[in-house]
C-alpha cells in the first residue's frame, strides 16, 4: 500500500513556517547566531527559534503565562500546521507519533536550580511536564487526536523513526491518517553535554567539511500526515524506510559506517530502488569530525564512485536533534514538490578520506524523484527514510 | 497477531552478581541502576533463548533519572565548566537498548518508547507488528524504570505517593511468532482503549477469563503493566485458560492484554 505525504509542518531558526524556512534556505539565510533564550557561560553559536515562549503561546492562542514546555510548543505548532496543511476529513482514525529527546528537560533545569538547595523549594508545574510523553499529549489535544498517540525517543534518530511507525500503522490498516515527526527545543542540559563531549564548533557548522569542528546545536519540530487512502493533495509519497543498529559504541559510530551503510540499504530495499535512482540525499551532516568521516564511507558503499548529489541543511537549521528527522522529511517532501536541491552551507574543501564534495549552490527546476534522508542517533541508532514522487 | 514469550525475566533490585552477565568492567561501573536493572534483565532473557533476535524494543516512563539529574546538578555547581560527559551519554532514553546491542553486536532494528504508562505497551505493539510483517522471527522486548531520591521527593511533593510508593523494575521477554522450547504463554489481542471503559464492559468482553487489573498497591511505576506478566503466567499454570492483564492509571482503563498457556489455544 502507497503511504501519501498529504501535509506537512516546520518551525526552526531560519522560519516559523515552511514556506518560511525553503524561502530562508533558497535566500541562504542562515539561523545560526548567538544564545539568548537562558544564561549559559558558554560561547558558541546556537540556531534558536526567534521567539520566546511566551510568543509562541500567543502564536497558539495560549495563555501566554501558563507554565508550558518549549519542546511542547515547538510541537504544537507544527504538527497543528501540518494537520491543517492535510485536510484530515471527518470520521477517520487519527494517530499521533512524536518523538523528543529533550521532553520537559527545558523546564525542569530551571525548577532544579532553587530545588537542589532546598528539596522543599522550586516551582513544580516547571517538572510536572518533564517526561517525553508530555509534548506528545499536549499536541494530540491541541490537534484533536484522539484515536491513538505514542512517543518514542531514541535520540537524533527519532523523527525518522516515528515516521517510520506511522508509516508501518498505516500499511497494517491500524489507522487511517498519522501524523508524526518530533520536537526538541535547546537546553542548557542539551548545549552542556554537546559541549561536554566536546563536539560543538564555536563557528557555525561547517558538514562534510575537511576543517569541520564539531555541531551546532539548534531547536525546532518537523511533522508529516501520511495515509494510505489516496488522498486529493498529495506532496509525495514515502516509499522506503529502514533502522539498523551500529552496534558499535553508545555516542562514536563506526569508522566504516555500518548502521548507516545498513540503514540506508534496508530503505532501498524496502523502496525496491537501487540506489543510482537516488535523485538526492539529505544526509545526517552534524559536521562533527566522526559523524561526517563515518557517513562519508557509507554513502560510498552504497553509492559506489556515483554519489548523488547531498548535502546537509544543517548548516541553516542547527542540529535540531529529536526534531531533525522531522525538518528534514519536510524538506526532502518539498524538494520533490518543488524540484529543488539544497546547498551544504560552510563547505569549503573535502574530507581527506572520502573526497566527497556536496552540492554547494540551492538548485532550482530539477527534476527530483527519489529523495533519501539519513537520521542518525546516539545508541547507533541509524534510520533512513526515502520519498518518491 | 499471535505470538509467544519466551525467557521471561524481571529484575526488580540491581542484586545480582553483574559479572557473568556483562563482563566489561568500564560498562558496568558506569551503569546506574536502570541501566543495570534493565541490561542485566535483557542479557539474562537474551541467554536463557540461545538463539539470534531479529529486534530489541524497549520502553521506559522516566528513562535514566539518575544520570539526567547527575549532569543536571554537576552543570549547575560546576558552572558549566570542565564537564564529565559520561552522565550526559549515560543519561539518553534508548541507553538500555543500545548497550544490548553493543554487548550482542546486534544490528537489527532499535527502537525505544517513553510514553507514560502505556510505554510498554507501545514497543509491545511495535515487537508485534514486527513479527507480523515478517521483519524476523524473534524480538527482545522489555521495560525498565528507575526511582532515586529526588524523583520520590518531587512525586511526594504532587501528592502521587500518599496511598502508594514509588517502585521500580526491569521485564524483559523474546517474543517470538512461532513457539519455541523456551515459549511460556501466548501474549495476544493487545488493545489501547481509545475512550473511557469501564471495568464492566471490559469484563463483558473478556467474559471467562481472569482478570488482572494495575493496582496503586503495587506502587506508582510508569512501566509496572509488564511486571503483571509475571503474575498472569501463574494464574495461568492454576489451569486458567486467559488472563486479561488490564493497564489502569488514575481510574482510568489504558490498555490490555491477554495472556493463554501453550496447552490451551485461546477460545
Amino acid at each position: 500500500m502507497a503511504v501519501a505525504i498529504c501535509g506537512i509542518g516546520m518551525i526552526s531558526s531560519v522560519g516559523r513556517s515552511a514556506e518560511e524556512i525553503l524561502h530562508s534556505i533558497k535566500n541562504g539565510r542562515r539561523g545560526v547566531g548567538r544564545l539568548t533564550l537562558f544564561d549559559s557561560v558558554l560561547d558558541v553559536p546556537v540556531a534558536q527559534v526567534p521567539f520566546g515562549n511566551s510568543e509562541l503561546q500567543e502564536l497558539l492562542g495560549l495563555d501566554r503565562d501558563k507554565v508550558i514546555s518549549r519542546t511542547a510548543l515547538l510541537g504544537m505548532l507544527a504538527a497543528s500546521d501540518a494537520v491543517f496543511d492535510a485536510k484530515i476529513p471527518e470520521g477517520v482514525r487519527v494517530g499521533l507519533i512524536s518523538a523528543t529527546s529533550v521532553g520537559g528537560m527545558d523546564m525542569t533545569e530551571q525548577f532544579y536550580g532553587a530545588f537542589m538547595d532546598d528539596p522543599l523549594k522550586g516551582d513544580l508545574h516547571y517538572v510536572a511536564g518533564h517526561d517525553c510523553a508530555y509534548s506528545t499529549l499536549a499536541i494530540a489535544a491541541y490537534c484533536g487526536i484522539k484515536q491513538f498517540s505514542t512517543t518514542l525517543s531514541t535520540a537524533c534518530s527519532s523523527a525518522a523513526n516515528a515516521i517510520m511507525l506511522g508509516a508501518r500503522m498505516l500499511q497494517q490498516g491500524m489507522l487511517d491518517y498519522v501524523v508524526a515527526g518530533g520536537t526538541d527545543a535547546l537546553s542548557r542540559f542539551t548545549l552542556n553535554g554537546f559541549n561536554s563531549l566536546m563536539i560543538l564548533d564555536r563557528q557555525p557548522c561547517r558538514p562534510f567539511d575537511r576543517d569541520r569542528a564539531g555541531l551546532t546545536l539548534g531547536e525546532g519540530a518537523g511533522y508529516v500526515v501520511m495515509t494510505c487512502r489516496d488522498p486529493a493533495k498529495k506532496y509525495c509519497l514515502l516509499t522506503g524506510y529502514g533502522n539498523a543498529n551500529d552496534a558499535f559504541h553508545q555516542t562514536a559510530s563506526s569508522a566504516d559506517g555500518n548502521g548507516a551503510y545498513l540503514s540506508m540499504r534496508k530503505a532501498l530495499e524496502t523502496a525496491e530502488l537501487r540506489a543510482k535512482q537516488i535523485n538526492y540525499v539529505n544526509i545526517h551532516g552534524t559536521g562533527t569530525s566522526n559523524n561526517d568521516a563515518s557517513e562519508g564511507v557509507a554513502m560510498k558503499r552504497i553509492f559506489g564512485s556515483k554519489v548523488p548529489p547531498f548535502s546537509s541543511t544543517k548548516p541553516f537549521t542547527g542540529h535540531t536533534l529529536a526534531a531533525a528527522g522531522g525538518i528534514e522529511a519536510v524538506l526532502s517532501v518539498l524538494a520533490i514538490d518543488q524540484g529543488v536541491i539544497y546547498p551544504n552551507l560552510g563547505f569549503a574543501n573535502p574530507i581527506e578520506e572520502s573526497g566527497l564534495v556536496p552540492q554547494t549552490v540551492f538548485a532550482e527546476g530539477v527534476d527530483v524523484r527519489h529523495v533519501m534522508s539519513n537520521s542518525f542517533g546516539f545508541g547507533g541508532n541509524n534510520s533512513t527514510l526515502i520519498f518518491s514522487k | 497477531m499471535k505470538s509467544y514469550i519466551n525467557s521471561l525475566f524481571t529484575d526488580m533490585t540491581v542484586r545480582r552478581e553483574l559479572k557473568e552477565i556483562i563482563p566489561d568492567m568500564t560498562l558496568r561501573r558506569r551503569m546506574s541502576a536502570v541501566v543495570r536493572m534493565g541490561v542485566s534483565a535483557g542479557m539474562e532473557s537474551l541467554n536463557d533463548f540461545g538463539m539470534e533476535v531479529d529486534a530489541i524494543i524497549t520502553a521506559t516512563g522516566l528513562g535514566c533519572l539518575a544520570d539526567s539529574e547527575k549532569f543536571l546538578y554537576n552543570t549547575i555547581s560546576e558552572k558549566e565548566q570542565m564537564l564529565n560527559p559520561t552522565p550526559f551519554i549515560q543519561s539518553t532514553f534508548n541507553i538500555v537498548g543500545a548497550q544490548i546491542a553493543v554487548l550482542t553486536k546486534n544490528h537489527g532494528y532499535n527502537m525505544t518508547y517513553v510514553h507514560r504508562s502505556l510505554s510498554f505497551e507501545s514497543a509491545l505493539m511495535d515487537a508485534m507488528m514486527r513479527l507480523d510483517e515478517s521483519q524476523g522471527k524473534a524480538v527482545l522486548v522489555g521495560s525498565v524504570d528507575e526511582v532515586t531520591d529526588t524523583s520520590e521527593e518531587i512525586m511526594a511533593r504532587m501528592g502521587l505517593l500518599r496511598r502508594q510508593r514509588a517502585t521500580q523494575g526491569a521485564c524483559f521477554f523474546v517474543l517470538t511468532a512461532e513457539p519455541t522450547p523456551h515459549s511460556v504463554a501466548e501474549i495476544i489481542d493487545l488493545e489501547f482503549f481509545g475512550e473511557n471503559v469501564t471495568k464492566e464492559e471490559i469484563g463483558l468482553q473478556n467474559a471467562g477469563c481472569e482478570l488482572l487489573f494495575t493496582d496503586d498497591s503495587d506502587g506508582f511505576n510508569l512501566t509496572k503493566s509488564a511486571l503483571y506478566i509475571a503474575q498472569g503466567l501463574e494464574i495461568l499454570k492454576k489451569g486458567v485458560c486467559r488472563v486479561v492483564v488490564v493497564n489502569r492509571s488514575n481510574e482510568r482503563n489504558l490498555a490490555k492484554f491477554a495472556l493463554t498457556s501453550l496447552s490451551n489455544p485461546r477460545l
